[in-house]
Protein backbone atom coordinates (compact mmCIF):
# COMPACT_ATOMS: atom_id res chain seq x y z
CA UNK A 1 0.00 0.00 0.00
CA UNK A 2 2.93 2.36 1.34
CA UNK A 3 4.73 1.56 -2.28
CA UNK A 4 1.95 2.82 -4.38
CA UNK A 5 1.65 5.59 -2.36
CA UNK A 6 5.36 6.11 -3.27
CA UNK A 7 4.37 5.11 -6.85
CA UNK A 8 1.48 7.81 -6.91
CA UNK A 9 4.30 10.52 -5.73
CA UNK A 10 6.76 10.07 -7.74
CA UNK A 11 5.05 10.04 -10.69
CA UNK A 12 3.68 12.88 -10.06
CA UNK A 13 6.90 14.46 -9.19
CA UNK A 14 7.86 13.54 -12.49
CA UNK A 15 4.81 14.31 -14.29
CA UNK A 16 5.59 17.92 -12.55
CA UNK A 17 9.12 18.02 -13.71
CA UNK A 18 8.19 17.22 -17.10
CA UNK A 19 5.56 19.91 -16.84
CA UNK A 20 8.78 22.59 -15.76
CA UNK A 21 10.26 21.28 -18.91
CA UNK A 22 7.96 22.05 -21.19
CA UNK A 23 6.77 25.09 -19.67
CA UNK A 24 10.20 26.12 -20.19
CA UNK A 25 10.70 24.64 -23.51
CA UNK A 26 6.98 26.19 -25.11
CA UNK A 27 8.68 29.26 -25.86
CA UNK A 28 11.43 28.74 -27.78
CA UNK A 29 9.37 26.31 -29.80
CA UNK A 30 6.43 29.53 -30.00
CA UNK A 31 9.16 31.39 -30.67
CA UNK A 32 10.94 30.37 -33.54
CA UNK A 33 8.28 30.76 -36.22
CA UNK A 34 6.45 34.05 -35.55
CA UNK A 35 10.63 35.08 -35.47
CA UNK A 36 10.59 33.65 -39.33
CA UNK A 37 7.45 35.06 -39.90
CA UNK A 38 8.37 38.57 -39.35
CA UNK A 39 12.25 38.12 -40.99
CA UNK A 40 9.87 36.60 -44.20
CA UNK A 41 7.89 40.11 -43.80
CA UNK A 42 10.87 41.96 -43.64
CA UNK A 43 12.22 40.61 -46.58
CA UNK A 44 8.62 40.82 -48.59
CA UNK A 45 8.54 44.65 -47.72
CA UNK A 46 11.91 44.88 -48.59
CA UNK A 47 12.04 43.34 -51.83
CA UNK A 48 8.30 45.19 -52.30
CA UNK A 49 10.47 48.80 -51.33
CA UNK A 50 12.61 48.08 -53.75
CA UNK A 51 10.60 47.62 -56.46
CA UNK A 52 9.21 50.67 -56.01
CA UNK A 53 11.87 52.21 -55.57
CA UNK A 54 13.03 50.76 -59.29
CA UNK A 55 9.67 51.92 -60.74
CA UNK A 56 9.76 55.23 -59.43
CA UNK A 57 13.37 55.19 -61.17
CA UNK A 58 11.70 54.22 -64.49
CA UNK A 59 8.75 56.64 -64.09
CA UNK A 60 10.93 59.57 -63.63
CA UNK A 61 13.19 58.76 -66.15
CA UNK A 62 10.08 58.01 -68.71
CA UNK A 63 8.48 61.86 -66.90
CA UNK A 64 12.53 63.66 -67.68
CA UNK A 65 12.53 62.07 -71.33
CA UNK A 66 8.98 63.43 -71.67
CA UNK A 67 9.75 66.79 -70.23
CA UNK A 68 12.76 66.74 -72.54
CA UNK A 69 11.26 65.97 -75.72
CA UNK A 70 8.75 68.62 -75.09
CA UNK A 71 11.48 71.60 -74.06
CA UNK A 72 13.09 70.84 -77.28
CA UNK A 73 10.12 71.22 -79.19
CA UNK A 74 9.81 74.26 -77.91
CA UNK A 75 13.43 75.39 -78.43
CA UNK A 76 12.73 74.36 -82.02
CA UNK A 77 10.05 76.23 -82.24
CA UNK A 78 11.66 79.21 -80.86
CA UNK A 79 14.55 78.82 -83.02
CA UNK A 80 12.67 79.03 -86.36
CA UNK A 81 10.55 82.53 -85.36
CA UNK A 82 14.31 83.50 -84.19
CA UNK A 83 15.27 83.08 -88.49
CA UNK A 84 11.79 84.39 -89.30
CA UNK A 85 12.43 87.87 -86.99
CA UNK A 86 15.63 88.55 -88.95
CA UNK A 87 14.99 87.64 -92.14
CA UNK A 88 11.61 89.91 -92.17
CA UNK A 89 13.02 92.98 -94.24
CA UNK A 90 9.54 95.17 -93.27
CA UNK A 91 10.50 95.35 -89.60
CA UNK A 92 12.39 98.10 -88.29
CA UNK A 93 15.74 97.48 -85.75
CA UNK A 94 13.57 98.95 -82.79
CA UNK A 95 11.25 95.89 -83.91
CA UNK A 96 13.46 92.83 -84.67
CA UNK A 97 15.50 94.11 -80.99
CA UNK A 98 11.96 93.75 -79.03
CA UNK A 99 10.59 90.64 -80.34
CA UNK A 100 14.18 88.96 -80.74
CA UNK A 101 14.62 89.55 -76.90
CA UNK A 102 10.92 88.12 -75.93
CA UNK A 103 11.53 84.84 -77.45
CA UNK A 104 15.32 85.08 -76.17
CA UNK A 105 14.08 85.36 -72.56
CA UNK A 106 11.26 82.10 -72.97
CA UNK A 107 14.32 80.55 -74.57
CA UNK A 108 16.46 81.21 -71.25
CA UNK A 109 13.45 80.20 -68.91
CA UNK A 110 13.20 76.88 -71.12
CA UNK A 111 16.24 75.86 -71.23
CA UNK A 112 16.58 76.85 -66.73
CA UNK A 113 13.24 74.63 -66.89
CA UNK A 114 15.14 71.54 -68.47
CA UNK A 115 18.40 72.22 -65.79
CA UNK A 116 15.99 72.24 -63.27
CA UNK A 117 13.72 68.85 -64.59
CA UNK A 118 17.20 67.09 -65.16
CA UNK A 119 17.99 67.45 -61.53
CA UNK A 120 14.52 66.49 -60.11
CA UNK A 121 15.16 63.23 -57.57
CA UNK A 122 11.52 62.54 -57.12
CA UNK A 123 8.19 61.43 -59.32
CA UNK A 124 6.05 64.11 -57.62
CA UNK A 125 8.49 67.43 -58.47
CA UNK A 126 9.35 66.16 -62.07
CA UNK A 127 5.60 65.55 -62.50
CA UNK A 128 4.90 69.90 -61.10
CA UNK A 129 7.50 70.87 -63.58
CA UNK A 130 6.62 68.94 -66.18
CA UNK A 131 3.44 70.19 -65.84
CA UNK A 132 4.93 74.19 -65.83
CA UNK A 133 6.05 73.51 -69.49
CA UNK A 134 2.43 73.93 -70.53
CA UNK A 135 0.88 76.11 -67.77
CA UNK A 136 3.20 78.79 -67.25
CA UNK A 137 4.51 78.92 -70.31
CA UNK A 138 2.36 78.14 -73.24
CA UNK A 139 4.68 78.18 -76.10
CA UNK A 140 2.27 76.94 -78.87
CA UNK A 141 -0.96 78.14 -77.83
CA UNK A 142 0.08 81.60 -76.84
CA UNK A 143 3.47 82.61 -77.29
CA UNK A 144 4.31 81.38 -80.62
CA UNK A 145 0.81 83.02 -81.79
CA UNK A 146 1.70 85.98 -80.05
CA UNK A 147 4.90 86.53 -81.75
CA UNK A 148 4.03 86.03 -84.88
CA UNK A 149 0.90 88.27 -84.80
CA UNK A 150 3.11 90.99 -83.56
CA UNK A 151 5.55 90.36 -86.70
CA UNK A 152 2.04 91.03 -88.83
CA UNK A 153 1.14 93.69 -87.12
CA UNK A 154 4.71 95.22 -86.90
CA UNK A 155 5.06 94.52 -91.03
CA UNK A 156 1.67 96.55 -91.43
CA UNK A 157 2.39 99.36 -89.57
CA UNK A 158 5.29 99.72 -91.52
CA UNK A 159 3.58 99.68 -94.41
CA UNK A 160 1.37 101.84 -93.34
CA UNK A 161 4.21 104.66 -92.47
CA UNK A 162 5.48 103.95 -96.01
CA UNK A 163 2.35 104.43 -97.91
CA UNK A 164 1.24 107.45 -95.63
CA UNK A 165 4.85 109.13 -97.01
CA UNK A 166 4.24 108.60 -100.55
CA UNK A 167 0.58 109.78 -100.27
CA UNK A 168 2.09 112.93 -98.85
CA UNK A 169 4.29 113.33 -101.32
CA UNK A 170 1.63 113.05 -104.02
CA UNK A 171 -0.72 115.25 -101.95
CA UNK A 172 2.18 117.85 -102.57
CA UNK A 173 2.18 116.85 -106.36
CA UNK A 174 -1.58 117.32 -106.58
CA UNK A 175 -1.35 120.86 -104.93
CA UNK A 176 0.98 121.58 -107.20
CA UNK A 177 -1.10 120.46 -110.32
CA UNK A 178 -4.24 121.74 -108.93
CA UNK A 179 -2.56 125.32 -108.89
CA UNK A 180 -1.78 125.00 -112.66
CA UNK A 181 -5.09 124.81 -113.51
CA UNK A 182 -5.40 121.04 -113.61
CA UNK A 183 -8.46 118.60 -112.74
CA UNK A 184 -7.58 117.05 -109.81
CA UNK A 185 -11.12 116.08 -108.59
CA UNK A 186 -10.45 112.41 -109.27
CA UNK A 187 -7.13 112.30 -107.78
CA UNK A 188 -7.98 114.31 -104.27
CA UNK A 189 -11.44 111.86 -104.24
CA UNK A 190 -8.97 108.96 -104.26
CA UNK A 191 -5.97 110.37 -101.88
CA UNK A 192 -8.25 111.55 -99.27
CA UNK A 193 -9.85 107.77 -99.09
CA UNK A 194 -6.62 106.37 -98.65
CA UNK A 195 -5.74 109.15 -96.06
CA UNK A 196 -8.92 108.28 -94.55
CA UNK A 197 -7.96 104.00 -94.42
CA UNK A 198 -4.46 104.55 -93.31
CA UNK A 199 -5.68 106.97 -90.45
CA UNK A 200 -8.09 103.57 -89.37
CA UNK A 201 -5.40 101.28 -90.09
CA UNK A 202 -3.04 102.55 -87.90
CA UNK A 203 -5.80 102.93 -84.71
CA UNK A 204 -6.52 99.77 -85.24
CA UNK A 205 -3.44 98.32 -85.52
CA UNK A 206 -1.84 100.42 -82.53
CA UNK A 207 -5.38 99.04 -80.57
CA UNK A 208 -3.75 95.32 -81.65
CA UNK A 209 -0.62 95.63 -80.96
CA UNK A 210 -1.68 96.67 -77.23
CA UNK A 211 -4.18 93.69 -76.90
CA UNK A 212 -1.37 90.94 -77.52
CA UNK A 213 1.72 92.42 -75.68
CA UNK A 214 -0.89 92.38 -72.62
CA UNK A 215 -2.35 89.08 -73.65
CA UNK A 216 -2.75 86.72 -70.58
CA UNK A 217 -2.87 82.96 -70.31
CA UNK A 218 -6.87 83.78 -69.25
CA UNK A 219 -7.40 86.17 -72.04
CA UNK A 220 -5.50 84.95 -74.76
CA UNK A 221 -7.70 83.06 -76.79
CA UNK A 222 -10.73 86.11 -76.94
CA UNK A 223 -7.88 88.51 -77.71
CA UNK A 224 -6.17 86.41 -80.61
CA UNK A 225 -10.01 85.90 -82.01
CA UNK A 226 -10.15 90.05 -81.70
CA UNK A 227 -6.81 90.38 -83.29
CA UNK A 228 -7.37 88.28 -86.36
CA UNK A 229 -11.13 89.91 -87.13
CA UNK A 230 -8.74 93.00 -86.85
CA UNK A 231 -6.31 92.16 -89.24
CA UNK A 232 -8.94 90.94 -91.37
CA UNK A 233 -10.55 94.14 -91.63
CA UNK A 234 -6.93 95.92 -92.03
CA UNK A 235 -6.03 93.54 -94.96
CA UNK A 236 -9.59 94.52 -96.73
CA UNK A 237 -9.13 98.29 -96.27
CA UNK A 238 -5.36 97.88 -97.67
CA UNK A 239 -6.48 96.16 -100.59
CA UNK A 240 -9.10 98.84 -101.08
CA UNK A 241 -6.17 101.49 -100.87
CA UNK A 242 -4.99 99.43 -103.82
CA UNK A 243 -7.59 100.11 -105.69
CA UNK A 244 -7.62 103.46 -105.05
CA UNK A 245 -3.72 103.99 -106.18
CA UNK A 246 -4.82 102.14 -109.19
CA UNK A 247 -7.59 104.94 -109.57
CA UNK A 248 -4.86 107.40 -108.94
CA UNK A 249 -2.35 106.03 -111.63
CA UNK A 250 -5.42 106.03 -114.41
CA UNK A 251 -6.08 109.87 -113.13
CA UNK A 252 -2.69 110.20 -113.50
CA UNK A 253 -2.38 108.74 -116.74
CA UNK A 254 -4.99 111.19 -118.62
CA UNK A 255 -3.49 114.64 -116.24
CA UNK A 256 -0.28 113.85 -118.24
CA UNK A 257 -2.01 113.16 -121.38
CA UNK A 258 -4.22 116.91 -121.07
CA UNK A 259 -1.18 118.38 -119.88
CA UNK A 260 0.99 117.38 -122.94
CA UNK A 261 -2.14 118.27 -125.82
CA UNK A 262 -1.63 121.56 -126.74
CA UNK A 263 -4.50 124.14 -126.39
CA UNK A 264 -5.53 125.47 -129.89
CA UNK A 265 -6.55 128.62 -129.54
CA UNK A 266 -8.31 130.09 -132.60
CA UNK A 267 -7.29 133.83 -133.87
CA UNK A 268 -9.83 135.55 -135.11
CA UNK B 1 101.87 142.45 -67.42
CA UNK B 2 99.40 144.87 -65.30
CA UNK B 3 96.41 143.06 -64.76
CA UNK B 4 94.19 145.91 -64.38
CA UNK B 5 94.73 147.42 -67.82
CA UNK B 6 92.76 144.55 -69.13
CA UNK B 7 90.30 144.45 -66.13
CA UNK B 8 87.84 146.51 -68.09
CA UNK B 9 87.87 144.40 -71.28
CA UNK B 10 87.77 141.29 -69.53
CA UNK B 11 84.87 142.52 -67.83
CA UNK B 12 83.18 142.97 -70.80
CA UNK B 13 84.01 139.98 -72.61
CA UNK B 14 82.99 137.94 -69.51
CA UNK B 15 79.86 140.21 -69.66
CA UNK B 16 79.12 139.40 -73.73
CA UNK B 17 79.78 135.54 -72.53
CA UNK B 18 77.36 135.27 -70.04
CA UNK B 19 74.99 137.25 -72.27
CA UNK B 20 75.26 135.50 -75.06
CA UNK B 21 75.24 132.21 -73.26
CA UNK B 22 71.78 132.91 -71.91
CA UNK B 23 70.49 134.20 -74.57
CA UNK B 24 71.57 130.68 -76.84
CA UNK B 25 69.91 128.58 -73.73
CA UNK B 26 66.91 130.56 -73.94
CA UNK B 27 66.55 130.05 -77.60
CA UNK B 28 67.39 126.34 -76.97
CA UNK B 29 65.01 125.94 -74.52
CA UNK B 30 62.73 127.82 -76.22
CA UNK B 31 62.69 125.73 -79.32
CA UNK B 32 63.03 122.16 -77.31
CA UNK B 33 59.63 122.92 -76.48
CA UNK B 34 57.44 120.94 -77.40
CA UNK B 35 55.05 122.51 -80.38
CA UNK B 36 51.48 121.88 -79.31
CA UNK B 37 49.41 119.50 -81.85
CA UNK B 38 47.48 121.68 -83.91
CA UNK B 39 44.06 120.34 -82.98
CA UNK B 40 42.63 119.68 -86.63
CA UNK B 41 38.71 119.37 -86.35
CA UNK B 42 37.73 117.04 -88.41
CA UNK B 43 34.16 117.71 -89.87
CA UNK B 44 32.00 114.85 -89.15
CA UNK B 45 30.15 113.98 -91.50
CA UNK B 46 26.49 113.42 -90.18
CA UNK B 47 24.20 111.31 -92.05
CA UNK B 48 21.87 113.39 -93.79
CA UNK B 49 19.17 111.94 -93.29
CA UNK B 50 18.10 111.28 -97.23
CA UNK B 51 15.19 113.99 -97.97
CA UNK B 52 13.39 112.18 -101.30
CA UNK B 53 12.49 114.50 -103.99
CA UNK B 54 9.52 115.79 -104.44
CA UNK B 55 6.95 114.16 -106.37
CA UNK B 56 6.79 115.28 -110.33
CA UNK B 57 5.60 114.13 -113.40
CA UNK B 58 8.09 111.28 -114.52
CA UNK B 59 8.14 110.06 -110.59
CA UNK B 60 4.84 109.46 -109.76
CA UNK B 61 4.05 106.85 -112.09
CA UNK B 62 7.36 104.20 -111.05
CA UNK B 63 6.63 105.82 -107.37
CA UNK B 64 3.23 103.72 -107.17
CA UNK B 65 3.93 101.16 -108.68
CA UNK B 66 6.46 100.81 -106.26
CA UNK B 67 3.74 101.18 -103.13
CA UNK B 68 1.20 98.83 -104.81
CA UNK B 69 3.87 96.19 -105.40
CA UNK B 70 4.62 96.98 -101.58
CA UNK B 71 1.20 96.27 -100.50
CA UNK B 72 1.03 93.42 -102.30
CA UNK B 73 4.24 91.45 -101.16
CA UNK B 74 3.40 92.46 -97.55
CA UNK B 75 -0.36 91.62 -97.49
CA UNK B 76 0.79 88.13 -98.72
CA UNK B 77 3.86 87.83 -96.24
CA UNK B 78 0.83 88.44 -93.53
CA UNK B 79 -1.61 86.09 -95.09
CA UNK B 80 1.26 83.43 -94.74
CA UNK B 81 2.06 84.83 -91.03
CA UNK B 82 -1.78 83.92 -90.20
CA UNK B 83 -1.94 80.59 -91.90
CA UNK B 84 1.54 79.68 -90.28
CA UNK B 85 -0.42 80.45 -86.73
CA UNK B 86 -3.27 78.28 -88.19
CA UNK B 87 -0.74 75.05 -88.35
CA UNK B 88 0.70 75.51 -84.95
CA UNK B 89 0.56 71.88 -83.27
CA UNK B 90 -0.74 72.83 -80.34
CA UNK B 91 -1.56 69.00 -79.55
CA UNK B 92 1.99 68.92 -76.69
CA UNK B 93 -0.36 71.50 -75.10
CA UNK B 94 -1.17 69.22 -72.81
CA UNK B 95 -0.58 67.27 -69.34
CA UNK B 96 -2.40 64.14 -69.84
CA UNK B 97 -0.27 61.61 -68.20
CA UNK B 98 1.28 63.30 -65.65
Amino acid sequence: MANGKYMKRNKLIIFIFLLIFLASALPSFALTPTTKAIQKIQERETVKASRAAVQEDAQLTKIKERAGKMIENRLTSLNNILTRIQSDRKLTSEDKTSLTQQVNDMITKLNALKTKISADTDVETAKTDTKSIVNDYRVFAMFEPKIRLLIVISDLQNLSLKMSAVMTRLQAFVSEQKSKGQDVTTLQTSLDDITARLKTIDTKLADDKTKISNVTATDYKTVFVTVRQDLASVRAEFAKIRNDIAQIRNSLKKLFKSSLTPTVTTTP
Amino acid sequence: MNFSNYKLPLIILAIILLGGGGFLFFMGSKYQKPKPVPVVTVPTSIPATPTPLPMNSESAEPELQNADLQLETTLQDAENDLNAINKIDTSDENTIGL
